[in-house]
């Protein structure tokens, strides 16, 4: 009985594999399937923090990125009674795509899931990171469904807080990855939201808002949206018109009391024509917040949930990309009846198209193009 | 050192083989010295050691009595894993020579260095496997370890696109 290295017992192995770097390591995974299953696991704990608890943290942003969650995915038949999972991913679009599909997996694979926060954090609009010579294509839509297959194993293990974020993680903000075109618009606005988000919603103290399309109190059954009582839409540069659509359609008619919404200049188109057709019964609270939108469409919305509406949040930035300012008081002017209104915050360039108060006062732009608008060109 | 130290203990190895050895050089193995701490009076029966063998054996023992009295590295020298990651080439002299022996007896020499506890070796013996390993491709390691590519074709092409879209990162 010759003893090998592949009939070495897996304690021995990882001994071994301590001495590797990355790359040796990927070596290994690709020899047979008992190294493959051991290398990425020894990959995959050197990127997991918060080991032992039912806490899985990883960082799969920057090298070495790649298979790290298909490490995951060989690794967790040891710790399937993880319940809360916090991943940020790979800026890089085909890394992203992989290890969205490689999490799914890995979910299905739990007992059950309590909390999924999904960090898209660093990701730059692909379209321009492509290159198709060298890489598949990855449309919008396939990203849009991985991600809403990922979602749904979610709600299917009983998750019931997901939070995706396309805003920078905390963490890349303390590494100092994210300077420049991010730091600035959309994360001051994302915190804005939060803090507005959290006064209104005082009864669920640990739900942290950050970024693109965060939906607490997901039930598994009964469709996605359905059934919970606030979400919120983070349409920044990630969201395609279609995956838009996709959400806002589950609101329609939905049992939702709390709203809020924010995008960029990118989304806006997408928002606006959807917006309008969207009717929620019960809702109380709604929060506004993005860029080059206009009051009057903003104000159709509003006009429809008037009833029910007890607090309202406006905050729109001025655009700046295609050299239009939205010039208050040309358009018609809405007077809004809230009977149930009680707190209002909006930016005071709105209030007056609420309410035909005075003239609107001016805000003074931000210096230089918006973040987001300047991205969504290039 | 004082008299106890040169204290003789008898060991029997899985072939039958049996060796009489210093106590402070057996020490050298956690395994057996817990064993000793344990056992107050003295016996004489050989301590056996189902898992070893007697070349293995003569193998350990001498990294052992090369080693006799150094202090033995503490349990917890675990935390600073980025370090030994490294350093992995820092194998002294001695060891290097001693190491040098075909796969087969290196890998029954990690297994035994397991069994008996000996850290130090077990490090020596891992860190030669790493180094075999290093740098070569999967299908040089196939051939100098070797192993059977037992990767279905579906899974082999998923590996391979994988690194293909890693390439650019």
């Amino acid at each position: 009985m010759a003893i090998t290295l592949t009939s070495l017992p897996n304690e021995l192995l990882l001994h071994i594999y301590k001495n590797l770097d990355h790359t040796d390591l990927y070596s290994q995974s690709k020899t047979c399937r008992t190294l493959h299953f051991v290398a990425l696991h020894v990959l995959f704990q050197r990127h997991w923090n918060g080991f032992p608890s039912h806490k899985l943290e990883l960082d799969l942003d920057g090298p070495p990125s790649r298979s790290l969650l298909r490490a995951l995915q060989s690794a967790l038949f040891l710790y399937d009674d993880i319940r809360y999972i916090s991943v940020v991913f790979s800026m890089n679009i085909y890394m992203l795509y992989t290890q969205i599909l490689t999490l799914t997996a890995l979910v299905q694979r739990l007992k059950s899931l309590e909390n999924l926060q999904l960090y898209l954090g660093r990701l730059q609009p692909w379209y321009s990171v492509q290159d198709p010579s060298k890489n598949p294509v990855i449309e919008f839509e396939q990203m849009t469904v991985a991600l809403q297959g990922l979602m749904n194993t979610a709600f299917a293990k009983g998750c019931t807080d997901l939070i995706v974020s396309s805003g920078p993680s905390l963490e890349s903000v303390r590494r100092g990855g994210i300077r420049g075109q991010l730091s600035g618009g959309i994360h001051g606005l994302v915190r804005q939201l939060g803090d507005m988000f959290t006064k209104t919603e005082t009864g669920r103290p640990n739900l942290i808002w950050r970024g693109l399309t965060s939906i607490p109190g997901f039930r598994s059954k009964g469709g996605i949206v359905s059934s919970c009582r606030s979400v919120c839409i983070m349409a920044d540069l990630l969201i395609h018109p279609a995956s838009l659509d996709w959400t806002l359609r589950f609101l329609n008619h939905s049992h939702l009391t709390t709203l809020v919404i924010r995008w960029s200049g990118f989304s806006w188109e997408a928002l606006r024509d959807i917006l309008p057709r969207i009717y929620i019964p019960r809702l109380e609270s709604c929060s506004f917040s993005g860029w080059r939108a206009t009051p009057p469409d903003l104000v159709l919305f509003s006009q429809a949930h008037s009833r029910t509406i007890s607090s309202i949040s406006i905050s729109i930035a001025y655009s700046s990309s295609d050299g239009v300012r939205w010039q208050p008081g040309s358009g018609a002017t809405v007077h809004l009846d809230f009977p149930k209104l009680r707190c209002i915050k909006p930016s005071s360039a709105y209030l007056p198209w609420f309410f035909g108060a005075a003239g609107p006062i001016q805000e003074e732009p931000p210096s230089g193009p918006s973040p987001i608008s300047h991205m969504s060109q290039s | 050192m004082a008299a106890p130290a040169t204290q003789q203990i008898k060991i029997r190895c899985n072939d039958e083989k049996e060796f009489t050895v210093d106590r402070d050089v057996l020490e050298r193995s956690v395994l057996i010295k817990n064993m000793l701490e344990d056992v107050t009076e003295q016996q004489d029966a050989p301590i056996p050691l189902p898992n070893v063998s007697g070349p293995v054996m003569a193998k350990v023992l001498e990294y052992c009595t090369h080693h006799r009295g150094e202090p033995l590295p503490s349990a917890d020298t675990e935390q600073s894993q980025d370090e030994t990651r490294k350093r992995t080439t820092d194998i002294s002299e001695w060891d290097q020579k001693f190491i040098t022996v075909d796969q087969e007896m290196l890998f029954e020499i990690i297994l035994a260095a397991n069994y008996l506890d000996i850290k130090s070796l077990l490090d020596v013996g891992c860190k030669t496997v790493a180094n075999m390993i290093k740098g070569k491709t999967p299908e040089e390691i196939r051939k100098l370890f070797n192993i059977v590519n037992d990767f279905t074709p579906e899974e082999e092409a998923q590996i391979k696109k994988e690194n293909e879209w890693a390439e650019d990162r």
